[in-house]
């Protein structure tokens, strides 16, 4: 499916893939095309940093915050929206006391676990516990419909999809059972110390608490009580997003740099997703640097041009060649990343490349052109012709 | 914070950390660094952690377990994983294996560790600093995860002295916490590309790592930097003038004129916001970027970069 395609028909996107390869950007790309197409949509990063924030040239978002880009600030970078674009930061803290407060009715109840020592720890990520939150919102977001489209910026992935893996990471952490053999009712009860331990786990325990203190052990006990009756609920809603997720809903886009050393970690990500009934949709190599025009091997316009440059004509010529061969040698050599990278991958998947822009995206108007060289590829900036040349084309 | 220009004086030290934004060139630089080190008869030792085996991969091996195998005379690599360093660590605690079987091989408590805040990173620090202090390597670099990460896993030995209670783990924390903030022994790098988003996380991250947290820091590599082969001044003749190939030159020259002058500006901005001293490299586009663009980069290294 192509990405434009991702947009217009899916619910949820996904934008993965390894660090630094510009998730965060291909992700507000596809929401401004949403917004071009009439839809509703919200990007909604995962990322603690602030790269939605910089790419949009918002200083001012802040996590958990929402800001909408009007029609009026979209055409003004020169959008041709016909709906307006939310993004939105996640804020882990914010995510877990509002699940908290949802699901917890009792008020002494809930005390307890928002000023637990752990549920402070719970939200400094956890075990993954800020990918749990993306979770929560994702279910949240969904089900209240307020949006056609959530595209969400996950965090760099290399080893699969950890924030898809999270909840059961979580949940399994977090399973007061799992520990009641090994906390035992002592610690449980968090009355009698470790010396009146007798039975089994005590000696477990007792090993571990050299490690860790014993009011660690102390603290978690009582944590995982607290939250035991949360668990039930917790994992239901994971199940329903994992279910979204593998259901046609959702869309997901594996997102690469033209970097042969890449190749591998993409292929990989790739197959993870395919393993986990999450096929993705799209491979978006970006960066690209664009074949410049070749030259012609018939030398004798090197003359007339060394003339023509004057009095330094020699020394200008030297760099103009010198300045082409570059480019050119770092285009074949993203070609030959793009080989690696394809050749990693199932025939079957589809393939957009993206042309490095002159200069990097940190405004809407950056953000604007990587939309048209992604989804308007016959207009300049967008353009795949070679270097020098633009085609337009009645959309642009 | 003095700016030594050295190579030998970076090479003098027992741990380079390098970290900076993702997909800057981190691996790289650590791999030319390395020979670099090679170069100067250092015996040295390249460790990553969290990773897919990417230096190997550079160096043209392909590899299947976490090593420690050698990649070339004098420079082995090692890959640290928390299950790896938890078993040499609890080893040492425990002394026994059948002990470290019946605690830690529990399901339970396989699932508690992960509870332990920092652990997985303190546990992988661990194992580091033993290899820099058992004196094997008279150089260990370390290919750290990116800006965030990154700095949150040197930070973690610290949060762990504040935090936690005395026994082990914060013992442990501390002995880390020694090594990593000796400026006579370590010096944690920068790398970048002059480009917005990697020149800001450089920025902030100097800051956090210097001032807040106290580390030594070393040098700042600009990685993937283009020449300036043009003469002052515009180019002597119009797109408007041209035809076949000087069009095909002037557009060329249009791009990488109008990238030379991001570099500038952006070097001007990491310059300005970091008081260390910052190499420039050289972008290497010969072919794929293995062994051979390696040894080019830790040249360009050694002869202090670009002009």
């Amino acid at each position: 499916m192509s990405l434009g395609e991702i947009v217009v028909r899916k619910r949820i996107a996904l934008s993965m893939g390894p660090g630094g390869v510009g998730k965060t950007t291909i992700a507000g790309a596809m929401g401004l095309q949403a917004a071009v197409e009439g839809r509703r949509a919200l990007v909604l990063t995962i990322d603690p940093a602030m790269r939605l924030a910089d790419a949009l040239g918002l200083s001012s978002l802040k996590p958990g915050q929402r800001h909408v880009l009007d029609s009026a600030a979209l055409s003004a970078a020169g959008v041709p929206a016909r709906a307006e674009l939310a993004v939105s930061m996640l804020d882990a803290d914010r995510t877990w006391q509002a699940v908290i407060a949802r699901e917890v009715s009792d008020p002494d109840k809930r005390r307890m676990i928002l000023e637990h020592p752990f549920f402070q720890r719970i939200c400094d990520d956890l075990a993954g516990a800020r990918d749990y939150a993306a979770v929560e919102e994702i279910h949240h977001l969904d089900s209240r419909g307020e949006f056609d489209l959530v595209v969400l910026d996950t965090p760099p992935t290399v080893y699969g999809v950890s924030f898809l893996e999270a909840p059961d990471r979580l949940l399994g952490v977090l399973d007061h059972n799992a520990y009641r053999l090994l906390l035992g009712p002592a610690l449980l009860a968090s009355k009698v110390g470790l010396r009146t331990w007798s039975f089994s786990g005590g000696y477990v325990i007792r090993k571990l608490s050299r490690f860790t203190g014993i009011e660690f052990l102390r603290q978690l006990a009582s944590f995982t009580d607290l939250f035991s009756g949360l668990l039930e609920g917790f994992r239901q809603r994971a199940a329903t997003v994992k279910a979204r997720l593998r259901s046609g809903a959702a869309g997901f886009v594996v997102v690469t740099a033209a970097d042969s050393n890449l190749a591998r970690e993409a292929g990989y990500l790739y197959r993870r997703l395919q393993q986990r009934d999450l096929s993705p949709e799209a491979v978006i190599v970006n960066r690209v640097t664009p074949r410049p025009t070749p030259l012609q091997a018939d030398g004798a316009w090197r003359d007339e041009l060394r003339e023509r440059l004057g009095r330094d004509g020699e020394r200008w010529l030297e760099a103009l060649e010198r300045a082409h061969a570059t480019l050119d040698a770092l285009a074949r050599r993203d070609a030959a990343a793009l080989e690696a990278i394809k050749a990693s991958m199932p025939r079957s998947s589809s393939f957009q490349t993206v042309p490095l822009m002159d200069g990097d995206i940190h405004d809407l108007r950056g953000l604007e052109r990587l939309r048209r060289a992604l989804f308007d590829p016959g207009c300049p900036d967008g353009s795949d012709a070679p270097a020098g040349e633009t085609r337009r084309t009645g959309s642009c | 914070m003095t700016t030594e220009r050295d190579i030998s004086g970076l090479l003098q030290r027992r741990l380079l950390v390098l970290t900076g934004k993702g997909g800057v060139g981190k691996t790289s630089c650590c791999a030319a660094l390395a020979l670099c080190a090679r170069r100067a008869a250092r015996r040295v030792l390249l460790a990553e952690v969290f990773t897919t085996r990417r230096l190997p991969a550079l160096f043209g091996l392909a590899v299947d377990g976490d090593g420690p195998i050698s990649l070339r005379p004098g420079l082995d690599w090692i890959r640290i994983t928390p299950a790896r360093a938890l078993e040499t660590y609890a080893m040492q605690l425990l002394k026994l294996r059948t002990i470290y079987r019946a605690v830690f091989e529990q399901r339970s408590v396989q699932r508690f560790l992960q509870v332990v805040p920092s652990l997985a990173e303190i546990l992988v620090l661990g194992h580091l600093v033993h290899l820099v202090q058992r004196g094997g390597y008279d150089l260990v670099i370390l290919d750290a995860p990116s800006s965030g990460p990154g700095a949150l896993m040197l930070e973690a030995p610290r949060v762990v002295i504040e935090t936690a209670p005395p026994g082990s783990l914060s013992d442990g924390a501390a002995w880390i916490h020694k090594q990593l903030s000796d400026p006579a022994s370590t010096a944690v790098n920068l790398v970048v590309l002059l480009e917005e988003l990697p020149v800001s996380e450089a920025i902030a991250l100097h800051h956090r790592l210097r001032d807040r947290d106290g580390f030594p820091l070393g040098w700042i590599l600009a990685n993937r930097c283009l020449a300036d082969p043009f003469p002052r001044g515009a180019v002597p003749l119009s797109a408007e003038e041209c035809e076949g190939p000087a069009c095909a030159l002037l557009a060329a020259a249009r791009i990488y004129r109008s990238r030379l002058a991001l570099q500038g500006r952006y070097f001007d901005r990491l310059r300005a916001g970091v008081d260390l001293y910052a190499l420039r490299l050289p972008e290497i586009a010969s072919g794929p970027f293995g062994p051979e663009a390696i040894e080019q980069l830790a040249s360009a290294i050694e002869s202090g970069g670009m002009p």
